[in-house]
């Protein structure tokens, strides 16, 4: 198990967003997070990636423990992630917006970019090199030159998943990949998914397109009111009459 | 690769050249000050511009550059080229101090704190009368000397100044075309995403701050030795303010756009020589024109005209 998530609250005032959900996700896998509206999926992300605090609760990662962790420390671990809403930085070129997720990968300082040191000018090819072949791997390497918020939301999300891999992460979170996407762009989105598990990277997944979950997922979690209801393969969960009336309504 | 230095040089070149043209005239006088806050706004423009944190505060680091150069080589008699840097290490570990709480907070918020830390320093130049001289402000500061050499006139303090000016815009358009530069812009750009992309923003912000204080600071001590007079008067808000606009009114984030911004600004009082009362009008009028009508500064203005010029062209 690459992350084990064990009784994992999260309280806004008296609201319960997460209430002791606890789940693993296997190394090498693509799990799937589902559950309707309002059910605490993003919240149990942000909680994983370090953005929010969790109430109560443990969050292990490759047997580590990451609750003191600030968010860029877990990227550095190997925990990476997309948004739900793109967050493309603003005044920087696609390329550019990949290399920042590439840089935490290199070493050289201030000093030795102020003076252009040649460990300077090695790791800028590196990075370059590095961001370059992930955008030929999500396809999108055409428009490395172009301003990131010139692109069409779309490829803004294509270009975020390049930006999740730039650091050869271990596994990476996909906050609603799908959401604003037409038919064939999900499609290719289901490819890429499958294409990024075959390197080895492990998957999470928040979705709402369930042809894509049911697509692509090696297991599927099912959350309702911040709690699990339901865990199991695609087809466990298309027949889980819990899930069911989640869903549908009683 | 080559053809991108080539203006960086003929301007190098034509900075040199100049002062054969205006040899005697008050315009060196100028051009010195105007290549000290070239300093100091390059500064800016990496802690405003790139990084995306309002610091209300340069005018401050400026002053403590200005006030450490001014008593250690004037009252403690200390070798100025230490001294410049003895005062760009202190103001740099001030702005540590300041920067790691204050930095935690944003926009207004940080505005704010920074503008209240100006007006402590503002008022500890003032309060300290028996090191700084009080609201009278510190006479008489001892010249600029390097290895035996003393600078004096106008014309002897404009090579090292302007030397050290286009020294500091190449590291600054270096640094920010790395790395640290990128981080500095996925922070201003979204800081949740550059920190979950494994950028340390804490650290980011205080590199920035830290770096601008020391180019405000070492700014100062030049500004101290060739004006021979400063007062509290410079580390005023208004000052800080003077400076965000040199920054931004020639086209933030751009090296030339620092030259460009400082020279207009600082020239505006030798133009409205004769109505100086008015020079903070004039001040105020361009922050609200800049902030209405070209967000990208002049350069932006320009380039928003060819682009338009071409566009036009291939229709």
């Amino acid at each position: 198990m690459i992350l084990e998530i064990k009784e994992l609250s999260r309280f806004f005032q008296r609201l319960t967003a997460v209430n002791d959900l606890s789940f693993a996700v296997e190394k090498g896998s693509i799990k799937a997070l589902i559950g309707p509206n309002g059910a605490g999926k993003t919240t149990t992300f942000n909680m994983i990636s370090g953005l929010l605090a969790p109430s109560r609760g443990s969050i292990t990662f490759k047997g580590e423990e990451l609750i003191s962790c600030p968010p860029h420390v877990r990227a550095w671990k190997g925990l990476s992630r997309t948004f739900q809403i793109v967050r493309p930085f603003a005044e920087m070129s696609v390329l550019e917006n990949v290399m920042v997720g590439c840089d935490m990968r290199t070493r050289s300082g201030l000093f030795s970019a102020a003076l252009r040191l040649p460990r300077c000018f090695a790791d800028e090819k590196r990075a370059r090199h590095k961001a370059m072949e992930e955008l030929e791997f999500v396809g999108l390497d055409a428009r490395a030159e172009a301003p990131a918020t010139s692109l069409p939301m779309g490829e803004q999300r294509v270009m975020e998943i390049a930006r999740a891999l730039a650091s050869d992460p271990e596994i990476v979170l996909f906050d609603e990949p799908a959401a604003g996407l037409n038919e064939k762009e999900t499609d290719e989105l289901a490819k890429n998914l499958l294409r990024i598990k075959k390197r080895g990277i492990t998957v999470l997944l928040v979705e709402h397109d369930m042809r894509l979950v049911m697509h692509v997922s090696d297991q599927v979690v099912v959350i309702n009111y911040g709690s699990l209801i339901a865990e199991g393969t695609p087809t466990e969960i298309r027949n889980n009459s819990e899930v069911i009336t989640a869903y549908l309504g009683k | 690769m080559m053809i991108r230095i080539v203006p960086y040089l003929l301007f190098a070149l034509f900075i040199y050249l100049l002062p054969l043209l205006l040899a005697g005239s008050y315009w060196i006088h100028v051009l010195v000050i105007i290549g000290t806050y070239v300093i100091a706004a390059a500064g800016v423009d990496l802690v405003v511009g790139f990084a995306g944190q309002l610091s209300l505060c340069q005018a401050a680091f400026f002053a403590l550059g200005a006030y450490a150069s001014a008593i250690l080589t004037t009252t403690y008699r200390v070798d100025p080229l230490l001294a410049l840097i003895v005062g760009m290490i202190f103001t740099g570990l001030v702005a540590y101090g300041v920067g790691a709480p204050v930095l935690r907070l944003k926009g207004y918020y940080l505005a704010i704190a920074t503008l209240g830390f100006g007006l402590i320093i503002q008022s500890c130049l003032v309060t300290l009368a028996q090191y700084t001289g009080g609201p009278d402000g510190f006479r008489d500061i001892v010249a600029l000397k390097v290895g035996g050499y003393t600078f004096k006139t106008d014309e002897q303090y404009y090579y090292p100044i302007w030397t050290v000016a286009m020294l500091i815009l190449l590291l600054t358009r270096n640094i920010v075309r790395s790395k640290a530069g990128r981080a500095m812009l996925a922070l201003r750009g979204d800081d949740v995403a550059a920190s979950a992309m494994g950028v340390d923003i804490a650290r980011c912000k205080i590199q920035a701050f830290v770096l601008s204080a020391m180019y405000a600071s070492l700014a100062g001590g030049l500004y101290a030795h060739s004006n021979r007079f400063i007062s509290p008067q410079m580390a005023d808000l208004s000052r800080s303010v003077e400076m965000i606009i040199m920054a931004v009114l020639g086209g933030i984030r751009t090296v030339f756009g620092v030259l460009i911004g400082t020279t207009i600004m600082k020239s505006i009082p030798e133009v409205l020589e004769s109505f100086l009362d008015y020079q903070m009008v004039v001040t105020g009028a361009i922050l609200i024109a800049l902030l209405l009508y070209m967000p990208q500064g002049l350069i932006g203005v320009v380039r928003g005209v060819i682009l338009r010029l071409r566009s036009r062209g291939e229709h």
